[in-house]
């Protein structure tokens, strides 16, 4: 039996699970696991629109845009605490932009080693 | 998470800086507080007064959160312009693909923002609306595009200060949201303005949600 208990109450660093489906919002709340983390959109709540792609939108993807479309998505996120953006003025960064010597970003990794996440 | 983005450098001539080093901001969130005349030398000043004193995706939402930073470091701070950002992975060193991807996501959330006046680019500081940034690799590009939209709580009360030169604090509207989407492509981007952006929902979230937090409902998806 789940808990019935209001996702309130929970604790402050509480993992929630990502939604099974769409219409796992539509069943009565009996349905197993926690509460999604973020409330998916219905069309009986938010309206037809929301299950249909923009047909304005006249810009694509180059043919060649691949990705993984299977693997799961959710979670796949490592924890952070806190975001710094450091401005430059430009896209065009090395591939390590905290390995510019004498740059902000090198310094903040450096003075605080653990705002720098290893990423995938 | 320490990124670079394309977030203008402003001008500091009237603080040059003596020393010849880099000077230019760096925007915290989730306190959505942007440090002007950050130095690679006033880095453990940004870090002690600034970074370790601000609320973090974990700390509860609470309506008295400020900041404040000595006068004698330089820096300044003032609250972000802005009520949402949405952050684009541009790094096309690291991937090609997020090199493709951010600019024309950026052309059709511009296209859909505009329509409602809630655009605002790097140099448009406008009170509201969405700022648009592209940003250094954070992961996952077999994922692309990775798309990261953070949420604001709502105005302060009125006469709330929304800047300070560092000796008095600063009152904090900080992110409430952080959702961490990928898979998205430009058909996407007006459902996502539309219902993530301005409310806070998810219109795909088995085939788009990576994670995130709602400091709200102190969930996280870690």
């Amino acid at each position: 039996m789940p808990s019935l208990l209001p996702l309130l109450i929970t604790p402050v660093t509480q993992k929630v699970a990502p939604i099974e489906s769409l219409l796992t919002s539509l069943l009565p709340k009996v349905a197993s696991g926690p509460p999604p983390l973020f409330e998916p959109t219905t069309p009986a709540k938010d309206g037809p629109e929301c299950i249909q792609d923009c047909s304005s939108c006249d810009i694509t993807y180059p043919e060649k845009f691949k990705i993984n479309e299977t693997e799961n998505l959710y979670g796949t996120v490592m924890p952070w605490e806190r975001h710094l953006l450091v401005a430059t003025g430009k896209a065009n960064w090395i591939s390590n932009f905290m390995s510019e010597e004498g740059s902000i970003g090198e310094a903040i990794a450096k003075t605080h080693g653990h705002m720098v996440e290893k990423v995938k | 998470m320490l990124s670079a983005s394309n977030i203008p450098v402003p001008d500091y001539s009237v603080n040059k800086n003596p020393d010849d080093e880099p000077i230019s901001s760096v925007l915290l969130l989730p306190a959505f507080v942007i440090v002007d005349c950050v130095t690679p030398s006033r880095t453990p000043d940004l870090i002690s007064h600034l970074v370790n004193r601000s609320p973090c995706n974990t700390s509860s939402l609470l309506p008295l959160n400020s900041l404040s930073v000595p006068p004698e470091s330089g820096l300044k701070i003032r609250s972000c312009p802005h009520d949402y950002l949405i952050l684009l992975c541009s790094h096309r060193t690291r991937d090609a693909r997020c090199g493709q991807s951010a600019p024309l996501l950026k052309k059709e959330f511009e296209r859909h923002l505009r329509q409602r006046d809630l655009y605002r680019d790097s140099l448009d500081e406008r009170p509201g609306g969405v700022g648009v940034h592209f940003v250094s690799h954070f992961g996952g590009h077999k994922f692309a595009a990775n798309v990261i939209v953070y949420r604001r709580t709502p105005l302060p009360f009125h006469g709330a200060k929304e800047s300070t030169d560092g000796a008095a604090s600063l009152p904090l509207r900080e992110a409430k949201q952080c959702i961490w989407l990928a898979r998205v492509r430009p058909e996407d981007c007006e459902n996502i303005v539309r219902y993530t952006i301005l409310q806070g929902k998810v219109v795909k979230p088995d085939r788009q949600l990576r994670g995130g937090f709602d400091r709200e409902r102190c969930v996280t998806s870690w």
